[in-house]
């Protein structure tokens, strides 16, 4: 059977900031259903690397192609970049991934009102769609943007550092969400963490960045998991 | 005189009521939005600019040898005012792309140079000092029923740009990355926005004044802050209060003669005092 074709390929890539490369020569393919986990320190290039896929960097050198529209990328902030200023609830934040696909001026439609609740479902959480965000735990948050970033009805989900503040239960919670979209779902999953032992808890297919560099993690499936 | 005398139709000062209620209504939710993004201090700012901008145009006006208060001197001013505020906008979001050094501290030297400008456009200018005078405390007694026209149109546009674009609008402050993803550019939803607060400004500062003006865009919105559940009761507390706080500033200044500017800022300090001290108690309560 052919492979399917990949919906992001890195080849060569440079990348960074105009006045700085961060990571060199990364040579990297996205397929349908991958569930690929990056590990690194802090600062070692992974929100570099994620920002280059999603288009608000450009890649220095070599090429990067995406076989999907932006709008169909989910993209997960750590939660700590958003604002606490703003009063807004749960329902509010996840509503906000079905936005693209919205008129101006309009109301919620109930096609969207239904996809709302099923993704508040899918990540558990349909109890707390009305509390204010931002007095919700770490883990409840992170799968709050899980689910709004589910409400995109993305091909490809991009997670920074989903993991992180959350404790151990919620991180659980978390893994066991990842694997069963790209398991049961065949979403192609790409997330970052800095702690490779809870990276590996979730998936086998591990890359490794350090020094400027991006490899796949030894012991982790051999070279390419697809 | 009761309340409900000086909320009557019939009531000589009718069209201030109403252009104070319009300003009351408007600006909390132009406020709410720079709050959001963390740019209140463009409230304060803009503002004195804008002023700036007035005091300008009375000083162009009278150094043209023209007499004060003839030669479409309130238009000139008007264009003043929109001028500088756009212009000093544009300003300030360049040097926030470009340069370094906070941003905080460009918009307070932004805000000292327009208040001494201010000054000194008006001590070149000694037939616009009674104009600038009133602009400062806030007066919007003189409103004539073609300036509130004016100001219903331009507002009543602002409104309408604010409350249509709203989802635009949130998630771009929101969560400006993915603004990008799924609009395509979020650069534009915040031109749109700070055009619409330009404008807002603009007319409300020579309609009423920078102190009034900054003071329905700020204080509404810190009371609403402190009391809302969710963005939609956010946005539509904050109108609201700005609402009472106008009719109820109104009231206050027609009874015992203030100047309306002062009056309804301080009846805006006092909600926001009641708030967290309600609050305040709230929580002792509970605990």
């Amino acid at each position: 059977m052919a492979k399917p074709a990949p919906l992001v390929a890195l080849r060569g890539a440079g990348l960074g900031y105009e006045d700085a490369v961060i990571l060199e020569n990364v040579d990297l393919e996205l397929r349908p259903g991958n569930l690929i986990a990056i590990a690194g320190p802090n600062g070692s290039g992974k929100t570099t690397l994620f920002r280059t896929i999603l288009g608000f960097l450009p890649a220095l050198s070599g090429s990067l192609v995406r076989n999907c529209a932006l709008s169909e990328f989910g993209y997960v902030p750590q939660s700590a970049s958003l604002d606490s200023t703003f009063p807004i609830t749960a329902r509010e934040v996840v509503e906000m991934g079905g936005y693209g696909r919205l008129k101006s001026f309009r109301g919620l439609p109930s096609s969207e009102k239904r996809r709302l609740k099923d993704v508040l479902q899918q990540v558990g959480l349909s109890h707390l769609a009305d509390r204010l965000f931002f007095s919700l735990s770490g883990g409840q948050r992170q799968r709050m943007l899980i689910a709004r970033a589910l409400m995109v009805a993305p091909k490809i989900l991009i997670l920074d550092e989903p993991l992180a503040g959350c404790d151990p239960e919620s991180q659980k919670a978390i893994g066991d969400l990842l694997v069963n979209l790209s398991e049961r779902e065949n979403k192609t999953i790409f997330f970052s963490s800095h702690d490779l032992r809870m990276v590996r808890s979730v998936t086998r297919h591990v890359l490794r960045v350090d020094d400027g560099r991006v490899d796949w993690q030894e012991g982790a499936l051999a070279r390419h998991p697809w | 005189m009761s309340f409900f005398d000086v909320l009557s139709p019939s009531f000589l000062l009718f069209p201030a009521l109403l252009g104070s209620a319009i300003l009351g209504f408007v600006c909390p939710l132009v406020g709410a939005h720079l709050m959001l993004r963390r740019r209140i201090f463009l409230g304060l700012t803009l503002p004195q600019i804008a002023a700036c901008g007035v005091a300008f145009t009375f000083w162009l006006h009278h150094a043209a040898g023209l007499t004060h208060g003839t030669g479409g001197e309130r238009l000139l001013a008007m264009a003043g005012s929109l001028v500088f505020t756009l212009a000093g906008m544009g300003m300030l979001a360049y040097l926030d792309r470009h340069a370094t050094g906070s941003p905080e501290g460009r918009l307070a030297a932004a805000y000292a140079l327009a208040s001494a400008l201010t000054l000194l456009f008006v001590v070149f200018n000694p037939a616009g000092e009674l104009e600038i005078l009133n602009l400062l405390k806030g007066e919007v007694i003189a409103l004539s029923r073609d300036e509130l026209k004016l100001l219903a149109v331009v507002y009543g546009a602002v409104y309408l740009g604010l409350v249509l674009f709203r989802r635009e609008f949130l998630l771009n402050s929101f969560d400006r990355d993915l603004s990008f993803l799924l609009t395509g550019g979020s650069g534009q939803w915040s031109f749109w926005l700070y055009v619409l607060c330009g404008f807002a400004i603009a007319i409300g500062v020579i309609m009423a004044g920078p102190l009034l003006v900054f003071g329905f865009m700020v204080l509404p919105p810190l009371v609403s802050r402190a009391l809302a559940r969710g963005m939609t009761s956010f946005f539509a507390l904050s109108s609201l209060l700005g609402l009472a706080m106008a009719l109820g500033g109104f009231y206050f200044s027609v009874r015992l003669d203030l100047p309306l500017g002062p009056t309804d800022v301080a009846l805006g300090c006092v909600l926001i005092f009641a708030t967290y001290v309600t609050q305040w108690f709230m929580r002792k309560i509970a605990a």
